[in-house]
């Protein structure tokens, strides 16, 4: 069976979708026997989720004036 | 990449080989926030917007060259990452992108015993779902700020998949690393993360 620092090195694998099948059952069967395990799946999975929420900043119009200044410029100085 | 993102790339792409400005500033809004947040990973934040805006210029120059072998977005993030890895070499700064990325096995390593069960196991948040998690907006800013002092590589990765949510294959392509590296970056990247939020839980404070 699988120890539980081996389920913390393959948290992001098994989010990700990145495990093949008996590697998955593997550690699907270590998280139905382990309370630890589940509880930290749980709370790094929200994590991850709540990262991806954060807000990106848009784009304002003077950065998009300031990009066809830099490109008019580039063109005078070639 | 997303469906619609590559549906616009389409519908861009012949005004953009003809240097329609229209289309061109569209490319701009759809992108410079991705670009932004890939250059902040490697320059930093003071000098990321003005990486970006040289970054456009030589995307503008070469546009019309674009064969198409990626999507758009990967190659215009990969000539982003060019300009700001360029922009540290003539500030004669540590190439971070380059070296071997040293950031260790992770905080969590130290929470395990010899048989590698848990000795100090996670508790119970006190917010569990993400959006309840993202109320909080001090915990909002410790994360933005443990974010920004990951190594550059583990950053860049991060910011690459999580945030702007690109294809492993993408990535590699941008940053030139290989698909395994990728990987063990982002999950350290993420645990890091995890054990702040942890931290915060606990603590309430960063």
């Amino acid at each position: 069976m699988l120890k539980c620092k081996q389920i913390v090195a393959q948290a992001s694998e098994y989010i990700d979708g990145d495990m093949g099948l008996l590697q998955k059952f593997r550690f699907q069967f270590h998280l139905a026997m382990c309370v630890h395990c589940r509880r930290f799946v749980k709370n790094f999975t929200a994590g991850i989720e709540m990262i991806k929420r954060l807000p990106y900043d848009d784009v304002s119009q003077e950065q998009i004036d300031c990009v066809h200044r830099r490109i008019a410029q580039s063109k005078h100085s070639r | 990449m997303t469906e619609s993102l590559a549906q616009l790339e389409a519908e861009l792409m012949p005004g953009l080989a003809e240097r329609d400005e229209k289309s061109f500033n569209r490319l701009v809004q759809t992108y410079y926030g991705s670009m932004l947040g890939l250059a902040r990973t490697i320059v930093g934040e003071a000098i990321a917007d003005e990486v970006v805006q040289e970054a456009w210029v030589s995307i503008y120059r070469a546009l019309p060259k674009f064969e198409g072998r990626s999507s758009l977005k990967t190659w215009i993030l990969r000539i982003t990452a060019n300009e700001a890895k360029t922009r540290l070499r003539k500030e004669s700064r540590t190439i971070s992108l380059e070296q071997f990325d040293n950031g260790g096995e992770g905080i969590l390593a130290n929470r395990f015993n010899n048989q590698g069960a848990w000795q100090a196991p996670p508790g119970a948040w006190h917010e569990e779902s993400p959006e309840t998690l993202l109320i909080n907006t001090e915990m909002g800013d410790c994360i933005e700020h443990t974010l920004h002092h990951l190594p550059d590589l583990q950053q860049a990765v991060f910011a690459l998949k999580d945030l702007d949510g690109n294809s492993f294959e993408a990535i590699c392509n941008i940053l030139d690393i290989s698909s395994s590296n990728a990987r063990v970056l982002l999950h350290r990247a993420r645990v890091s993360l995890f054990g702040k939020i942890e931290h915060f839980q606990e603590t309430g404070e960063c």
